[in-house]
């Protein structure tokens, strides 16, 4: 019986369309953390292949997505435990955009909003980019990192001045004059 | 007058992220109404999260790996989304539950919360700021709805829907909604779809084009300034 479904499911190019927008979505957070395309897609795989695993701890079908985020963020915890203190993020390597115009606003404008963002603590950022990347609700957050509901509302408070400061710093603050304008 | 002394910075940034109820969200508009620092702080924090999703839209991805590497990745990804696939049916998934991330409430039940008595419900503006699927779906379904329900039972209704952020997307050019929004403005004079200059202007930087609206789109200079103007007006706000 449940072949039918599966047959179904599968033909469906919507729900194809759905794994892939997971994995992208993963990918997406994984390097918005690391800002490295290696590793991102190492903590991706990792992160499927334990899912793939451990499917059986899964009883809720609503908390797949959380699940998920659950396990990739265990798995950029490990990493960050096993190189804790050689990264130094000044030197990190950002965007790694060699086939682009680097030199067009565009990129320059996001490549600094990315290393503005890697000047966050690791915590602030991570706060950061399930809510605004993934738009997740705080009591999500909450539960993908395992702290209390109050702390992610403290740290994204604290990170989105941080990066304001980090951004006006980097002189990324020139729109918001004018917005300031047209608000009066 | 001095309420806006209650709304404090971890306040913004839960209205900022549609964390608020819809009492604390009225508590705030109101106090960004009358405040225009506080107002401009909004915009400056709106704009730095437009930023960030546009710094992370489109990652790099790591193409300098060896072929074989990247076709077997490739061969893996497809094995595990087939294998998630058999594990979703197997323990009895449904394929919407992918969608159910915690997102807000559905739009238009705010309108009893909001303004349970307020006369004034007839006219009402929709903010959308985001682009999935399910909530912009869920956002049109909701304008029809409310649309089909006034012309039926003869009271009249203004509908404002006005997108910013990712929800720009909705009133773009090649957006998968051009027919829907095309057909509900064809049947009913009064809704109207608003785009946010600002968004615009950010999309416009970050993508190093114009952007291009359909035609049943106007661009307004903000959308906050949009809401603010509407809510003075005694419009009822609903968050899509």
């Amino acid at each position: 019986m449940a072949s039918g479904i599966f047959k179904r499911l599968e033909q469906s190019r919507w729900f194809r369309r759905e794994v892939e927008a997971m994995w992208q979505r993963l990918y997406r957070m994984a390097y918005s953390w690391c800002h490295d395309p290696h590793l991102a897609a190492d903590l991706v795989q990792d992160t499927m292949a334990k899912a793939l695993k451990n499917r059986h701890q899964l009883r809720d079908r609503a908390a797949l997505t959380g699940w998920l985020f659950v396990i990739l963020t265990n798995s950029w915890r490990d990493h960050c435990r096993h190189v804790r203190d050689t990264v130094d993020i000044d030197t990190m390597e950002l965007g790694h955009d060699s086939d682009l115009e680097t030199d067009s606003d565009r990129n320059a404008l996001l490549q600094r909003v990315r290393t503005a963002m890697a000047r966050l603590s690791p915590d602030h950022r991570q706060v950061l980019t399930l809510v605004v990347l993934e738009g997740m609700a705080y009591d999500e957050v909450a539960r993908v990192l395992g702290i209390p509901i109050g702390t992610v509302t403290s740290r994204l408070c604290r990170a989105r001045e941080i990066l304001r400061r980090n951004l006006h710093q980097m002189g990324v603050a020139g729109a918001t004059i004018t917005t300031l304008r047209r608000v009066q | 007058m001095n309420q806006n002394e209650s709304i404090s910075d971890e306040m913004l940034s839960a209205f900022l992220d549609n964390q608020l109820d819809a009492r604390e969200r009225v508590q705030v508009l109101e106090a960004l109404q009358r405040d225009k620092a506080l107002a401009a702080r909004v915009c400056e924090l709106r704009q730095d999260m437009e930023l960030v999703t546009s710094a992370y839209r489109n990652p790099p991805y790591a193409d300098a790996r060896p072929t074989a590497v990247r076709r077997a990745r490739r061969g893996w990804r497809a094995a595990a989304a087939a294998a998630l696939l058999v594990t979703g049916v197997a323990t009895g998934w449904m394929v919407h539950a992918w969608r159910a991330d915690g997102m807000g409430g559905a739009p238009l039940q705010d309108i009893a919360q909001l303004n349970p008595s307020a006369p004034g419900t007839g006219r009402i503006i929709l903010h959308i700021s985001s682009l999935e699927p399910a909530r912009a779906q869920g956002a049109l379904d909701s304008v029809e709805q409310l649309l089909r329900a006034s012309r039926s039972r003869g009271e009249p209704v203004q509908v404002e829907v006005i997108a910013n952020a990712e929800g720009l997307g909705l009133l773009r050019e090649g957006t998968p909604y051009a027919g829907r929004i095309q057909s509900l403005t064809a049947r009913y004079d009064n809704v109207s779809f608003l785009a946010c200059g600002i968004a615009m202007e950010n999309a416009r930087l970050s993508e190093n084009a114009e952007i291009k609206l359909i035609p049943q789109a106007r661009r307004v200079s903000a959308a906050l300034e949009q809401i603010l103007t509407r809510l003075k007006d005694g419009w009822t706000y609903v968050r899509g």
